[in-house]
């Protein structure tokens, strides 16, 4: 499979400040791949770059195979900015016709594009209102349909969901899963590990403008040996002992000490799946009643935080 | 097609916008609207209030003249055909006449010199009877200025009758008959004047009114201020299309920064031009405004539009966002159009310096461009104001056009 994006060593500062950092990256075609990371990590940076709107300081970049900011570059690449970038004063149809000639395109094929486009992201029927009369998430929907007019090689998405309702952010998250079906190559920023983690076949963690971490999800949660967490809501508390202790020695199991209360057990297991019936069977034996049990898989939340020391969302 | 496109767009973004509808087209209308109907009655016919003119009549017959010519100019100007018009009163000199308009108890003053009545009888080479005016009364001023012009002009073609009556006979009865000419010349330019008095009043056939034409020289004007804000306007759309993001989103379709610009410009240049045109329709169809022969009013048309647009490009080139454009945009083009004299348009005794002054502001060229077209003079006679507003306009365009694209390119927008 060809590379879709191909960036080397990029670098990007503004005076003092490194923004993107000797970025390498490659992204497959039909590949849809997220980069997560804080505010301020560098991700709208490293997109300008792509989109041809920042000049590099160092490092290269190439979309569909040419040099990013080339006219070819553009014409293959279709950008969601992160803020809505639409006329207020014309109405839905009037931008998309309007953003279709900006690609060149025209007359019935253009016409037919934007009645396809309109009925996917569900304002066929608005199509003749202002856009300033929309809801946020309306705008959002028709901001990514300016972007894929020309059916473009490459869509670049900057943060679609940011500020909308969960409604319409699920609408988006469905409309990108259906791009990457078609075969477009998505890369799509966010620092909504959820989102990363639903929609990405692979994920760049990007912190301080360096490329901290790449790969599956799968590949992520590997590489720092993270387990799956199981939490234990007691009926009461467990006796004479440290509710703790009753699940000590468990194969696979660790206990998290100091837990997190007389009537809560937090436990870490290599694979939850298998773990649950020895524990329940211990609990059974030890008189130990469970009111309730939450298992969480490993995250990107968790990841970013065993490479940076910091929450994802600080 | 993009360029058509980028043009295209900007106009119906800015003939959706009601406050820019209102300041392109509905307050130079307005603006001229009011001045025209105050002056005019709900009939149409122009309704002109009496001027008050203080007259000194300095004038000393020479020994055994047969006429007094300053008593005679006096007694026309007074005649009851003439009060609806002006109301004489009398002052003992020049000062306390001028002084009469200083407090504003007069609109204008008329001095009659000494030498009046022989400069009449060609006894001296010539005399000036000098009119003063109130600039801040522009109307009385006109009105007083156009009776005593007329009635003076009839008094030079007497005096003009009686020299060639006196050339003509010979001998010694020359002279008695050269007096009794002059009186009859004298007393049949009395009533000429008083049917000349009536044609400002109540114009007839096809010469514009008095009002209409005041009122073509405050659209002309208002017209040119306005286009210029409707130019900045349009050049500032560079720096709401920054601040909405779409600027950015432009540049990342292939679509080059030159044809960005070209396509804004285009599309200034189209409203500015539909601006002009629906002002010149309407104001013609309203205020019976005849604004000239059609291939000057278009070339006036053009340089103007052309001036506005590159002068609006050039401001806009030293704006740092769309919140500055207001403050920036109304103390520069008020205070050029003031100085352009677009603010004056009426006044017609302004010292000469203003006159030079507004030579230095692409409105005043614009303005002088418009007088001649309503003058309705020909392309040859308005050449040099259509020359150098034009000029102005490509000048300010070499200026900033480089800014903006440095300013507005792909790469800087972001």
């Amino acid at each position: 499979m060809r590379n879709a994006v191909v960036v080397t060593g990029l670098s990007k500062h503004f005076g003092e400040t490194v923004a993107v950092d000797a970025v390498d990256l490659e992204v497959r075609e039909g590949e849809l791949f997220s980069l997560l990371g804080p505010n301020g990590a560098g991700k709208t940076t490293l997109m300008s770059m792509l989109a041809g709107l920042l000049r590099p300081d160092a490092g290269r970049a190439t979309i569909a195979g040419h040099p990013a900011g080339s006219a070819a570059a553009r014409a293959a690449l279709g950008v969601v900015p992160q803020d809505v970038a639409l006329y207020p004063d014309l109405s839905a149809r009037e931008n998309l016709i309007f953003w279709g000639r900006m690609y060149g395109l025209g007359g019935n094929a253009l016409r037919r594009r934007c009645d396809d486009l309109l009925a996917i992201v569900g304002l066929a029927e608005r199509q003749r209102d202002r856009v300033d009369t929309f809801s946020g998430g309306m705008k959002r929907r028709l901001n990514i349909a300016a972007a894929l007019l020309h059916a473009p090689d490459v869509v670049m998405l900057d943060e679609p969901t940011v500020g909308i309702d969960p409604q319409s952010r699920r609408a988006i998250l469905d409309y990108v899963r259906t791009l990457s079906r078609s075969g477009t190559t998505v890369l799509y920023t966010t620092h909504y590990m959820e989102e990363a983690q639903e929609l990405s076949h692979r994920i760049g963690i990007l912190d301080k403008g360096r490329l901290i971490a790449l790969g599956t999800h799968e590949e992520l949660v590997r590489i720092v040996g993270e387990r799956d967490v199981i939490d234990l809501e007691l009926a009461s508390p467990a006796g004479a002992t440290e509710p703790h202790e009753a699940f000590d020695g468990l194969p696979g199991v660790r206990v998290e000490v100091p837990s997190r209360g007389d009537d809560h057990v937090r436990l870490l297991a290599d694979d939850s799946t298998t773990a649950l019936p020895s524990l329940f069977a211990r609990a059974a034996a030890r008189n130990v009643p469970v009111r309730s049990v939450v298992i969480t898989e490993p995250n990107l939340e968790s990841v970013f935080l065993q490479l940076t020391g910091r929450a994802l969302r600080d | 097609m993009k360029l058509a496109a980028l043009a295209w767009r900007d106009v119906r973004r800015q003939f959706r916008s009601g406050l820019l509808l209102v300041m392109m087209l509905g307050a130079p209308l307005l603006l001229t609207g009011l001045i025209y109907f105050a002056f005019s009655s709900p009939s149409g016919t122009p309704e002109i209030a009496t001027v008050t003119v203080a007259v000194a009549d300095l004038d000393v017959p020479p020994a055994g003249a047969p006429l007094a010519a300053g008593r005679m100019l006096v007694a026309g100007l007074s005649r009851p055909e003439l009060a609806p018009l002006l109301h004489i009163v009398t002052a003992d000199s020049a000062d306390a006449a001028r002084a009469m308009v200083t407090r504003g108890d007069a609109g204008a003053a008329l001095v009659i010199p000494a030498d009046f009545s022989a400069a009449m009888l060609d006894e001296v080479p010539s005399a000036t009877a000098s009119l003063f005016t109130d600039p801040a009364r522009p109307l009385g001023a006109g009105v007083a200025r156009d009776v005593v012009q007329r009635a003076l002009d009839t008094f030079s073609g007497s005096a003009l009758a009686a020299r060639l009556t006196a050339v003509h006979v010979t001998g010694p009865a020359a002279s008695a008959l050269a007096g009794r000419a002059a009186a009859n010349f004298a007393m049949s330019a009395t009533r000429a004047m008083r049917n000349r008095a009536v044609d400002v009043a109540m114009p007839q056939g096809d010469s514009p009114s008095f009002v209409t034409r005041m009122a073509a020289q405050v659209m002309g004007a208002m017209m040119i201020f306005f286009v210029f804000f409707t130019g900045a306007y349009g050049a500032s759309s560079f720096l709401r299309e920054q601040e909405e993001g779409t600027l950015a989103r432009l540049y990342t379709t292939p679509t080059t920064t030159t044809t960005v610009l070209a396509g804004k410009f285009l599309g200034t240049a189209v409203t500015l031009l539909v601006q002009v045109a629906v002002l010149l329709s309407v104001s013609s169809l309203v205020f019976g405004i005849r604004w000239g022969r059609p291939l000057p009013v278009v070339l006036a048309s053009a340089a103007m539009v052309l001036a506005a647009a590159g002068f609006g490009v050039l401001l806009v080139a030293f704006v740092r966002n769309s919140r500055q454009t207001g403050p920036m945009f109304g103390v520069v083009l008020t205070a050029t159009g003031m100085i352009g004299g677009l603010m004056t348009s009426t006044f017609t005794s302004l010292p000469a310096g203003f006159e030079l002054a507004s030579r230095f502001t692409p409105q005043g060229w614009a303005m002088a461009a418009w007088r001649a077209c309503l003058d309705g003079r020909g392309v040859a006679s308005m050449a040099l104001p259509l020359a150098v507003t034009l000029a102005i306009g490509a000048t300010c365009l070499a200026v900033g056009v480089p800014i903006m694209r440095r300013r507005f390119s792909q790469g800087a927008v972001s």
